[in-house]
């Protein structure tokens, strides 16, 4: 596999680990949008980085970045602008990195089960939805190209378990926020009405079809432990990691018809619109031209 | 010309006790994916293996009130593939457009056959041709599944094998008597159903069926013909049987392979 | 009884399930074994030297071993007798697939790691997934044959801690890459297990189908 050409992904920053996951004096090897490169910490706590070839030895300089307890990587000399998150700064809220999850599957599909909610009641069972809480209400989309975002609001959904924190059920208030295609942003009420958590799910796509996951939960709360947030947000994940898994093909059909949105998929459906519209490829499958539309 | 697989011709997808009531399978036929389930009723129905909503695999989703329902959000599809309810939207009749393909699917003697041509509508099972139609077993005489076996080896090599191999007779040890015994009948055409059968050492008999999954791998399905349900040690016999066949075939396909 | 317990493990869920399956309350302990690798530090390393989880403490017994643990709590706890009977040929046929559990099974569980969580690189995926077919294709033997002598569970006409021991790796066969369409009837096994009074899920792990 070698590194996409696609402009639309090059120009992104893109996270790829944990600042914990580069410790200084050490060299971490991965692979980003088909290529593969080392980033090294000096002991000094300095960060760079290299394209490397199929010997493992290093070629062209790769920018690199730490913003968000995460270190960012950019195969562009003009990268977009990356998202900005000021609750991340907020010391009224505690922080929790969820550490990197692999997937095979490409990153659009992550995008789009994370900005789901029509999954709750049958993959988070009596966690984030159960039956008959099932209907999805309508919900306000919009999508903002200056900044390549996209917002959902007014997303209502009964959650018997919102957190992990939660004693009961409650009614619970989603804004979805996606940054390129790359990152998504999810503000939901917490224990305190009227107060907001926040988590973001960053994706490093590694290949097409091969994507690592981290993310990041701003709690208000603080009596609970962290290690059991984690351990909530691993479990949410991980249930979703088995869908994801066998939804085929890998790669997003959108330039066909194979695949049937409902209301409920307003979101995905912007993502998708703002996907043709900027006209991205890596992780889309290939347009087909179709034999007869062949001169013979 | 004859094609290396008749597209009408069903394929042995796994034996009776494969699939359970309210129960929902994933069977491979040449690479190619379908969801094979049963109904509350016992009756069997096939579709393709992937919900049109977002294609998740219908084969890890779940079989209630008669219909499939995908694990995803839980669209839930009649046997006649038409989609009946999408719980996101509860009050909405899903449009037509969201239906699944059919494919005819029957179970004969034991084992479980699947046409790979889509069918309108229900699919009907008495539509369905079988390779077991033109053979008639000896009056009283009934199929017990044993067992499947799937091994890394082509249909053809399969085939091969199971030219020169016999199962071991039950009531005699003897290895001569049994392997003059068997009277081979390969049914279905090259690359199809090979069923190998014994009617002249009553009351057993065995009946494979060969289903070509693709990449290389092969299923073999196996059920024992006696007078009423083959007795447990007849069963298990043939099961260890089935495993020395297994072993033969891998060491086959090395063999092969390494040539 | 405090379990020392990671809600992603499949060995920590073998003991969840027995616990569950018996209604004994328990204390979870939560330890952070990814990323945190909390499993690895002088606290927990007092629990168990190995470093692994689970680990089980039970008054001053402390115990460690997933296979070891759910021997300890059928003996001790199930009045029933019905998860580990007391029967030699049962025990013995049960200590034989405890072992396969937590010897060839666990190669299932070895593709898992190196599927899902960075630091496993070092693993033989291809190798692992390999083995993990071949064991699930030894069960899938196994459970064929026992059924023809109307035996539906690994180690007697009932349930016991040797079906417990076997199902979260063979459930959670997906995560690793190892599919199950060949293994018929694992797959009847599993749906059986399911239906269990006291049955829990676990990630990986659907709760319908």
């Amino acid at each position: 596999m070698t590194k996409t050409t696609d402009p639309v992904a090059l120009r992104e920053w893109t996270v790829i680990g944990r600042d914990a996951d580069i410790l200084p004096g050490t060299t971490m090897r991965t692979r980003l949008l088909g290529q593969a490169i080392a980033c090294t910490r000096d002991i000094d706590g300095t960060l760079h980085a290299q394209e490397t070839d199929a010997y493992d030895a290093p070629a062209a300089t790769v920018s690199v970045r730490e913003r968000y307890g995460h270190v960012w990587a950019t195969f562009s000399d003009t990268p977009r602008p990356m998202i900005e998150i000021p609750e991340f700064d907020d010391p009224a809220r505690r922080r929790l990195l969820w550490g990197g999850v692999m997937v095979r599957t490409c990153p659009q599909r992550l995008i789009e089960n994370f900005l789901d909610m029509g999954h709750f009641a049958y993959v988070h069972t009596d966690l984030l939805g159960s039956e008959p809480h099932t209907e999805i209400e309508t919900y306000k989309v919009e999508t903002r190209h200056d900044v390549a975002e996209i917002w959902a609001t007014e997303c209502r959904v009964y959650q018997p378990k919102a957190s992990k924190a939660a004693a009961e059920g409650r009614d619970v208030e989603y804004i979805y926020r996606t940054s390129g295609p790359f990152v998504v942003v999810l503000y939901k009420t917490a224990e305190q009405p009227g107060t907001f958590d926040n988590m973001g799910m960053l994706v490093q796509p590694m290949d097409e079809e091969h994507c690592r996951v981290f993310g990041y939960t701003l709690l208000l709360e603080q009596d609970s432990p962290l290690v059991d947030a984690l351990h909530f947000q691993q479990t949410i994940f991980l249930q979703d990691r088995l869908i994801l898994e066998q939804q085929m093909p890998r790669k997003i059909p959108l330039h066909d018809t194979s695949e049937i949105p409902t209301r409920a998929d307003a979101a995905a459906m912007a993502y998708r619109r703002w996907l043709r519209e900027v006209g991205m490829q890596f992780g889309i499958q290939p347009k087909v031209i179709k034999p007869e539309a062949v001169a013979t | 010309m004859t094609t290396s697989v008749s597209a009408s011709m069903p394929t042995a997808i796994g034996l009776s006790s494969a699939i359970e009531t309210n129960q929902v399978i994933a069977a491979i036929c040449g690479g190619t994916e379908y969801a094979v389930w049963r109904d509350s009723r016992g009756a069997l129905h096939a579709n393709q293996n992937r919900c049109p909503h977002r294609g998740m695999r219908l084969s890890f989703g779940f079989v209630r009130d008669d219909r499939l329902n995908c694990l995803y959000h839980g669209w839930s599809y009649d046997s006649g593939g038409q989609c009946r309810h999408i719980p996101a939207h509860p009050a909405l009749t899903p449009p037509r457009t969201v239906c699944l393909q059919t494919f005819p699917v029957r179970e004969q003697h034991g084992t479980i056959w699947l046409a790979t041509e889509t069918a309108a509508g229900d699919a009907s099972q008495a539509a369905a041709p079988s390779p077991l139609d033109h053979l008639v077993l000896p009056a009283g005489l009934q199929a017990t599944p044993v067992r499947s076996l799937y091994v890394m080896a082509s249909l053809a090599s399969v085939r091969r094998t199971m030219e020169e191999w016999t199962p071991q007779g039950h009531a005699s040890g003897n290895t001569a008597s049994a392997s003059t015994a068997f009277k081979r009948e390969a049914l279905g055409t090259d690359a199809g159903t090979v069923i190998l059968r014994d009617d002249a050492l009553p009351p057993q008999g065995v009946l494979f069926a060969l289903q070509d999954v693709g990449d290389g791998r092969t299923g073999i399905h196996l059920a024992a013909l006696w007078s009423g349900p083959a007795p447990a040690d007849h069963l298990l016999a043939l099961s260890r049987q089935l495993r020395a066949l297994g072993l033969a075939l891998q060491q086959q396909a090395t063999a092969e392979q390494a040539a | 009884m405090k379990l020392y317990d990671y809600e992603l493990s499949g060995s920590c869920y073998k003991v969840r399930l027995l616990l569950s399956m018996l209604g004994l309350p328990y204390e979870k302990v939560a330890i952070d074994y990814y990323p945190g690798r909390e499993h690895r530090r002088p606290a927990f390393l007092q629990i168990n030297p190995l470093g692994q989880l689970p680990a089980l403490k039970d008054g001053d017994l402390v115990l460690r071993d997933a296979q070891a643990i759910l021997l300890y709590v059928a003996a001790q706890y199930d009045s029933s007798n019905q998860w580990f009977p007391k029967d030699p040929a049962t025990q013995g046929r049960i200590a034989m697939w405890l072992a396969f559990a937590g010897g060839e099974l666990m190669a299932l569980s070895a593709a898992r790691l190196h599927e899902m969580l960075m630091g496993y690189e070092h693993i033989d995926i291809a190798q692992a997934q390999r083995d993990g077919h071949r064991a699930l294709q030894l069960i899938d033997e196994h459970l064929a044959e026992a059924e023809m002598t109307g035996q539906l569970w690994m180690a007697a006409a009932h349930p016991t801690i040797a079906d417990i021991a076997c199902f979260p790796y063979a459930a959670l066969s997906h995560d690793g890459g190892v599919e199950r369409s060949a293994y018929h009837h694992v797959n009847r096994w599993l749906r059986r297990f399911k239906q269990l009074p006291g049955f829990i899920v676990m990630p990986g792990v659907p709760a319908y189908g």
